[in-house]
């Protein structure tokens, strides 16, 4: 009698498990399929010399640039020198000094010969007590801001409220921007849309060649770790979001380089200081608010303007990012339930929501539960053994055509990548991604939902080796 | 049939999916590689003969050789690539040569696709090698509902001579978003021939005539002085954007009548119209210090700036105000000169821009 209700638990979940990774999976396909178009269109604009000198004229709106830092002595001076050389007509740069415990604020005084300033500028947002404005003499489009340490969203609140130009771009202050990224993440302005918020495409700086704080030979990693994740940011990017720009824009804008319309951002009182991860949390917060406003503005993704990041090459840093993005996700959802199911919301309540929601949040709970149940059907003889190593391998298989998808979309596109070996690296780790590396994310994902209520919000811990190294 | 059944014809199907993948991977990157080099002598050989004509060593047959050897859209973008690099006359006679070779003709037939990147290409190629017998299609084109369409033909107004196709664009300008009005006002600017009269028309029209800003924002570009009597008279128009536009156009139009309106609207309501009024009189070099006091005290913090800003312009009796203002009673006002007063030469030419 128990062993026939366990048969039938048994067999009902696995059922369920694989109903629902259909359900994901031809999401997924679905986007793959709008990303096609998207890449196309996005891929001959970018592509055209004309357009680009069109996008050098001074009909764009300028752009201040906020750079929250936070201990970061060592690489500041080398990237805010590399932000002020950007090529845009007219942008300042807002460093916001989040109240670092190393000597950030001196070497940036010495190297920028800073001045302090009056604090002529009206505070929309409340921040942690600013200790002082600080322009440079060298640099007229420098602003230097310190202040005691309040976390990221303060410190970009900060910069906010000393923003003088109508969209602001947040970067990490170890993000090392392309020259012409800015011009190309205005292109959509250009095109005469009307925008709130733009993304940029985020890629893996780790073993590529830097020169003066630009990435000059982008290279795949031989590493595994940190190779895997070269895959992952282009599935990310290039198909995933490209596709969600035909499903009324995606999600997440991401932190490390994203654009915003001011006006917007203050309207919704900025960053949210206690977000886990603030672009998550803003960019839902933001879109809710331009459907209560009925307004037309949208929020793109935009693939051609570039940043790069280095990202965690040991998995004891990989966990921890992944955990504390993860709790964001947990976080964020449950802050904004009421937009579940929501037809109030339009497609942010009927389609990207319950994606994130269930697609995203609790994806790692449903493949750990599938993982189990098939363990324990294999055990008990309720599933025989070559299904479920054949189930196995056709849900593996799948998410490697994905990655192999979006290895196949940079090479039509943007091939960044042109040496033959690092294409041959992309496919390798494309195929190798699914044994081993996804399992770990999962598990850390998983952990996530045990830790969510307890987390502080600070700075995410980040241990890098620096791109110096790497030329 | 059993869902072992099922699934393995679901591997199947994704293993014959990933080899295609991982083929079709490989044949791309083959695919732009042989391109690349089948390209690249050709692409020599154009500029070789480029400069051959450049330098009028030989006719221009051999850059129309080399060109017919590329892929049609590569062949586009080096002629672009050419179109801002040589005189006007020079290149009116290479477009001449170049009309009637039939890849020009095939993307100039392009103009009439349902793809938009073939209009696109269209409006590329006549933005740069159009004749006034292109206008009918550059009108067209006019309309597309891509926007990348739409900026390529404004672009072709350098090119073309077209009275139609001016007066289609001037149509269009209102309706179009804020920063192609820019460009489309950049591009009217380069035009001039015949342009004040037409824009007078515009300004003396209608008052309820939608877009009228577009109009007066252009006019202020375009800095004709015909036009100043006709942008002055719009200064006390209800609709406040159309008097920023008014502040905005009369800094480009020095003179007594410009300052008596800029007085009027340095004293507007909304803050908007005062912040631009006293910009404008900062920018004609007006001797309005009293104005530019008064915008320092402002309840705006944009007025205020620009106030401080005027006055740093203004000489040593500026700088004199400035200098009061940073010891005086009103907070505001003292922050803001203290500001103001800090920046060195470059910052303060950067605030003023």
């Amino acid at each position: 009698m128990i062993r026939a209700a366990g048969e039938q638990f048994t067999l009902w979940s696995a059922w369920a498990v694989l109903i629902y990774f259909v359900l994901l999976n031809s999401f997924y396909a679905m986007l793959l399929i709008y990303s096609i178009p998207e890449i196309w269109e996005q891929t001959r604009l970018a592509e055209d010399d004309d357009f680009a000198r069109l996008m050098r004229s001074d009909v764009l709106p300028p752009v201040a640039i906020l750079v929250p830092a936070h201990n970061e002595r060592v690489s500041i001076v080398a990237s805010v020198t590399a932000l002020l050389g950007l090529q845009y007509r007219t942008y300042e740069v807002v460093v916001v000094n989040d109240g670092s415990q190393d000597d950030t604020m001196d070497v940036l005084g010495e190297a920028f010969e800073l001045y302090e300033v009056p604090p002529a500028m009206s505070i929309v947002i409340k921040t942690a007590r600013v200790r002082g404005y600080y322009r440079s003499r060298r640099y007229a489009q420098l602003l230097v801001i310190d202040k005691d340490n309040g976390g990221k969203a303060d410190a970009l609140n900060a910069g906010l409220n000393a923003a003088r130009w109508p969209y602001v771009i947040a970067v990490d202050a170890d993000t090392l921007i392309e020259r012409d990224a800015l011009l190309r993440m205005m292109r959509p302005f250009m095109l005469g849309s009307r925008v709130a918020a733009a993304g940029g495409t985020v890629r893996v700086a780790n073993e590529c060649t830097v020169e003066n704080n630009r990435v000059t030979e982008p290279r795949v990693p031989r590493h595994f770790l940190t190779g895997v994740q070269v895959v992952e940011y282009l599935r990310a990017f290039l198909f995933g979001r490209l596709g969600w720009n035909r499903l009324g824009g995606s999600l997440i804008i991401s932190g490390a380089f994203g654009m915003f319309s001011r006006r917007h951002l203050l309207e919704i009182k900025g960053y949210q200081t206690r977000s886990v991860v603030e672009d998550l949390d803003l960019v839902i917060r933001l879109r809710r608010h331009l459907r209560q406003q009925k307004s037309p503005d949208y929020m793109p993704f935009i693939p051609d303007p570039v940043a790069w990041t280095e990202v965690p090459a040991t998995t004891k840093i990989l966990r921890r990012q992944r955990e504390r993005w993860h709790k964001g996700l947990i976080a964020s959802m449950w802050q904004h339930r009421d937009l579940l199911f929501n037809p109030r919301y339009g497609r942010l309540g009927v389609v990207a929501m319950p994606f994130f929601f269930f697609g995203e949040m609790l994806a790692p709970a449903v493949e750990v539960f599938g993982y189990v149940i098939t363990a324990v059907g294999v055990g008990l003889g309720f599933v025989e053994w070559p299904f479920a190593q054949l189930f196995f391998v056709v849900a593996w298989g799948y998410g490697m055509m994905l990655s192999l998808w979006a290895v196949a979309l940079e090479e039509i596109s943007f091939r960044r990548y042109g040496r033959v070996r690092d294409l041959v690296r992309l496919v390798g780790w494309a195929a190798l991604e699914n044994f081993g590396y996804r399992q770990w994310t999962v598990l850390w994902r998983l952990r996530a939902f045990w830790t969510v209520f307890r987390s502080r919000h600070t700075w995410g811990e980040m241990v890098r080796k620096g791109f110096a190294t790497q030329s | 049939m059993t869902s072992l059944d099922f699934l393995i014809i679901a591997a199947g199907v994704q293993a014959a999916f990933l080899v295609a993948l991982v083929v079709m991977i490989a044949l791309t990157r083959l695919f732009w590689v042989r391109r690349r080099a089948r390209t690249a002598g050709p692409k020599a050989d154009v500029d070789q003969a480029w400069r051959a004509f450049m330098g009028g060593d030989a006719p221009s047959a051999g850059i129309l050789r080399h060109l017919r050897r590329l892929p049609r859209h590569v062949a586009l973008d080096t002629l672009i690539h050419y179109a801002g690099r040589t005189s006007p006359e020079i290149w009116r006679r290479l477009t001449t040569a170049v009309a009637n070779q039939s890849w020009v003709q095939a993307i100039r037939r392009g103009g009439q696709s349902r793809y938009w990147w073939r209009r696109l290409d269209a409006g590329r190629l006549l933005a740069v090698a159009g004749r006034p017998v292109d206008a009918p299609l550059l009108l067209r084109l006019l309309g597309d509902e891509h926007p990348a369409v739409v900026i390529a033909v404004i672009s072709a107004l350098e090119h073309v001579q077209s009275t139609a196709l001016l007066a289609g664009v001037l149509e269009r300008l209102p309706h179009l978003a804020p920063t192609v009005q820019a460009f489309a006002a950049a591009a009217l600017q380069r035009v001039r021939s015949g342009l004040p009269a037409i824009v007078a028309k515009y300004l003396a029209g209608s008052r309820n005539r939608p877009g009228l800003a577009a109009y007066v924002d252009l006019a202020g570009r375009v800095s004709a002085p015909e036009l100043r009597a006709p942008i002055t008279e719009l200064a006390e128009h209800p609709d406040f954007e159309v008097r920023v536009a008014v502040a905005r156009a009369l800094g480009s139009y020095p003179g007594g009548e410009s300052l008596g309106a800029l007085r009027r609207l340095a004293a507007d309501k909304a803050w908007q119209v005062r912040a631009q009024a006293i910009q404008s009189l900062g920018k004609v070099g007006a001797a309005t210090v009293d104005l530019f006091q008064r915008g320092l005290q402002d309840a705006s913090w944009w007025v205020r700036l620009r106030g401080a800003l005027a006055l740093a312009r203004s000489g040593p009796v500026g700088r004199d105000a400035l200098l009061a203002a940073e010891i005086g009673p009103d907070a505001f006002a003292r922050d803001m000169a203290r500001l103001v007063l800090g920046l060195p030469p470059a910052a303060l030419a950067e605030y003023q821009r």
